[in-house]
Formats: C-alpha cells, sequence, structure tokens
C-alpha cells in the first residue's frame, strides 16, 4: 500500500533461475519473483552458472543488477 | 472523482509539486494504487510502462569481418522499480512516442558491438551467446534510460557476402550429392526392381501361356475325345448291330444248314439208306436167290442125279414099282393141282378160317396121298419109257413145270 514498500524492495535473499547462462566475466540473466510477478535481471557470478540453475541473490549493485550465488543442494 | 488519479496497471503516476517524495526524488512515483492530486498544487503525469518495440536495421560486422545486414527486433519496457521508472520518466516523459525510435538508434550501436563479438555460426546457433552478447553489451546503458531489454530477436541476416551461402555449400553439396546418390541408389533399386518384376513377369508370362497352352491342349484334348466319343460309341453300337447281326446270319446260316440237314441231307440219306438197304437186300436177295437156285438146282441135280443113279441102280437092279412111284410122287403135285382147280370152280363156303381151308387142302392131299398111295401098286411103267437120267426124258402129260424164278433149264446152274 505504502511507497515505501516498492521503494525499499531489495531482491537480496531471493531464489531465481538464471535464464540466461552467467559467463565469469559477464552478466547473465535471472528471473526473480519481484513485486507479484517475475523480472529480469542481469546477474553476475564469481563462477559460470549454467541455464536453468537455481540460484539465490546475495547482493544487488543497481537496481536491475544482482550478484548471485548458486543454490547449495 | 476528479482529482483522484488511478494509474493504469501498465502505468506509473508521476506527481510532481508533491511535498511526500519516493527517495531522494524529485517527484512521487505511485503505481498500483490511487492517489489525491491537489489542483494547482500538484501536477500528475504518466509514464507508460507497457511492452514496447524497436525495429533495427543495421550492417554489421562479425568477429570475423564477414559483413551481414542484420535486422533485428528489441522488445523492451521501462523497468518496474523506482530507480527505472525514475530515470525513464526523466529522460523519455514528453517523448514517450518517440521512444521506440530513441531506443532503437541506441540499440543499433549496441546491436553492432553484439554482432561484433559473436561469429556467424554463433548468431545462427546459439542462441545462449547471442542473450548473453546482448546482456553484456545492452544492460548497462539500458539500465541508465531505465530500460529492460526483454528481448532481442534478430529477425533477418542478409549475408551480402555470400558467407553463409559457402558455409552452407559443402553441407549443401554433400546433402544433394547424398540425395543424388539415394536418388540414383533408388533409380537404381527401382531399375532392378521393374527389370526383375519384368523378367518375373516374362517368366509368369510364360508359365501362364504354357500352362494355358497346356490346358488349351487338355481341353482340346478332351473336346476331341468328346467328339470321338459319338462316331466311337456310334461305331461300337454299330459294331455291337454287326456282330449280332452276325451271329444272327450265323445261327440263321447254321439253322439253314440244320433245315437243309433235317429237310434234305436227313430225309436223302435215308432215301441212299433205304435205296442202299434195298439194294443190298435185293443184292441179298438176289444172291440168296440165286444161292437158293444153284442150291435147289444143285439139290435138284443132285436129287435127280441120284434118283437117276437110283433109277440107273434101281433099272439095273429091276426095281421097277420104285420108278413107277417115282413117276407118281413126279407127278402129285400135278395131281394136287388139278384137285384144286377142280375145287376152284365150286361154290365152296369154308368155315373155320384158315384152318378150315388147311384142312380141306390137307384133305385133299391126304386123299390124292391115298389116291397115290392106292395107285401105287397098280403102277406099272415100262422099262424103255424110263426116263433118261439127265431128267430131260420125256415128262408125263399133264405135269406142269414148277415156276422157278429165273429158270431156264436149271439142271447144272449151280
Amino acid at each position: 500500500m505504502s511507497a515505501t514498500d516498492e521503494t525499499d524492495f531489495s531482491p537480496i535473499g531471493v531464489i531465481g533461475r538464471v535464464t540466461v547462462s552467467i559467463p565469469a566475466d559477464g552478466p547473465g540473466e535471472v528471473l526473480l519473483p519481484v513485486r507479484g510477478g517475475t523480472e529480469a535481471f542481469a546477474a553476475w557470478s564469481h563462477e559460470p552458472i549454467a541455464r536453468h540453475t537455481q540460484v539465490i541473490v546475495v547482493d544487488h549493485t543497481s537496481a536491475r543488477s544482482v550478484i548471485v550465488a548458486p543454490l547449495p543442494a | 472523482m476528479l482529482f483522484w488519479h488511478v494509474p493504469a496497471p501498465n502505468e506509473a503516476l508521476l506527481i510532481s509539486g508533491s511535498k511526500r517524495r519516493t527517495g531522494d526524488a524529485q517527484f512521487r512515483i505511485v503505481t498500483g494504487h490511487g492517489c489525491w492530486v491537489m489542483p494547482v498544487k500538484q501536477k500528475a503525469s504518466v509514464l507508460s510502462l507497457s511492452l514496447r518495440e524497436a525495429e533495427i536495421s543495421e550492417d554489421c560486422v562479425t568477429q570475423q569481418g564477414i559483413r551481414l545486414g542484420v535486422r533485428a527486433v528489441a522488445v523492451f519496457k521501462v523497468g518496474d522499480d523506482q530507480t527505472s521508472i525514475a530515470n525513464a520518466a526523466r529522460r523519455f516523459l514528453s517523448e514517450q512516442a518517440t521512444m521506440e525510435e530513441l531506443v532503437g538508434r541506441i540499440f543499433a550501436g549496441h546491436l553492432r558491438s553484439i554482432v561484433g563479438g559473436l561469429t556467424v555460426e554463433q548468431i545462427i546457433r546459439e542462441r545462449d551467446r547471442v542473450a548473453q552478447e546482448v546482456k553484456d553489451g545492452s544492460h548497462s546503458e539500458m539500465e541508465k534510460l531505465g530500460i529492460v531489454v526483454d528481448a532481442l530477436q534478430i529477425q533477418e541476416i542478409a549475408d551480402t557476402s555470400g558467407y553463409i551461402t559457402n558455409l552452407a555449400a559443402p553441407h549443401a553439396a554433400a546433402v544433394a550429392s547424398t540425395a543424388r546418390i539415394a536418388q540414383a541408389k533408388a533409380d537404381q533399386e527401382a531399375t532392378e526392381r521393374e527389370q526383375q518384376a519384368a523378367a518375373l513377369k516374362a517368366e509368369y508370362e510364360r508359365d501362364t501361356a504354357i500352362k494355358r497352352a497346356g490346358f488349351l491342349a487338355e481341353t482340346e484334348q478332351s473336346n476331341a475325345r468328346a467328339a470321338q466319343a459319338g462316331p466311337l460309341s456310334q461305331a461300337r453300337a454299330s459294331q455291337e448291330v454287326i456282330e449280332e447281326q452276325t451271329a444272327l446270319a450265323e445261327r440263321q446260316a447254321s439253322l439253314a444248314a440244320q433245315r437243309l440237314e433235317a429237310e434234305v441231307r436227313r430225309p436223302a440219306d435215308a432215301e441212299a439208306y433205304r435205296l442202299r438197304t434195298l439194294a443190298e437186300a435185293q443184292r441179298d436177295q438176289v444172291r440168296y436167290e440165286a444161292d437158293a437156285r444153284a442150291y435147289t438146282e444143285r439139290t435138284v441135280a443132285q436129287a435127280r442125279a441120284d434118283a437117276n443113279t437110283a433109277l440107273a441102280g434101281s433099272l439095273r437092279d429091276g426095281n421097277q414099282e420104285l420108278i413107277a412111284a417115282n413117276r407118281t410122287i413126279e407127278n402129285l403135285p400135278a395131281l394136287a393141282e388139278s384137285a384144286a382147280e377142280g375145287l376152284s370152280g365150286t361154290q365152296l363156303t369154308v368155315l373155320n378160317g384158315t384152318d378150315g381151308i388147311n384142312e380141306i387142302v390137307s384133305g385133299i392131299i391126304g386123299q390124292g396121298l391115298a389116291i397115290l398111295n392106292g395107285l401105287k401098286p397098280a403102277t406099272a411103267t415100262p422099262a424103255a419109257t424110263s426116263p433118261p437120267a439127265d431128267g430131260t426124258g420125256p415128262l408125263p402129260r399133264k405135269v406142269t413145270r414148277l415156276k422157278q424164278d429165273g429158270a431156264g433149264s436149271g439142271a447144272g446152274s449151280s
């Protein structure tokens, strides 16, 4: 209801799915459940992550960019 | 309501002049719910968050330095988060209609860098790599504009240098050759099969023809047999008829022969037999008669001779009486005949049949004999009148000669 919900929304801790495989040196894409829908974020990672892998957002560098890590099995 | 503004789900309401601000933004961003907008004091504008597309047509050079004419469609929207909405609002709020064009121009450069980071093969084959490059090349730039690129679709690649064609050529040639080989093989096989089929067909036709000919021959044979059967049976029948007729003729012939035998030969034989028998009988009779005559004559001659001898003897001895008796005996038959002549003239009824007659005859003969006996002493014949010894002397007057069949002078005829 309040605007603070939208403003203070942080995708950290959200579990998403890789839609474009993340290379070691460049961004991939993750689909994160955000605001009742799913949105695509550019994602970086310390290690290459293949498509369709479950990842967890560990940090976000900008509004549309996140750092993800593979979800420990 | 006049002052109550509610944005659509794909819109963001930007209210400027409001005291309440989102973070450090100069305006208030409202999404998903309505809010009051004070007239005069506040101003509300709407930023569409809906999907937009930009068509890009660009000459790009690939990683290998190959020039391609790429036509792509970039699908983008204003990001849903505050930052993106703020960025986009600051840039595009008054140019929302030309937003696609602007973004498309911006994206064209990105497309060049995207294509430049890929090879033709990757562009064609590796969607993931293309998406990565799109992210890599455009993400930070677009984020500045508050835009999220949902998809970049390469619609067409114009192969101006013929690289893709050449790339495809070996495969195409291989495929074509394979196709041709397959076609040739198929043709060959089809031809072989056709030839085999034709050969088999010919074989079957030959077999069929042979069989048909065989059947035809059989049919003809049967027909001929059937056609022959009539005449043959007719011939057989006529043969039987002829045989029967022959048998009949034979029977008739035998019947005729039998009849001939019965009617002609037997009677003829009988006649012949009769004649022969008669002839034989006659012959025998003649012979016997001759014999008898001869015998008789011989006997007579003998008797005469004996008589003559006796006569001669008696003449020598002077036995006159005997001679007279002899003469009487000689004349006895004549006597009997004259008695019979005497009887024949009489009206004599003879009783007792043949016995009566016999009695009469015997009586007569007895009488004759009595007469003869009475006469015996009275008979005296002179010796001069004795008959000659050969019996040819003079006979008494009333001696009738006994008739003898075939008698001439019977003496010496034995």
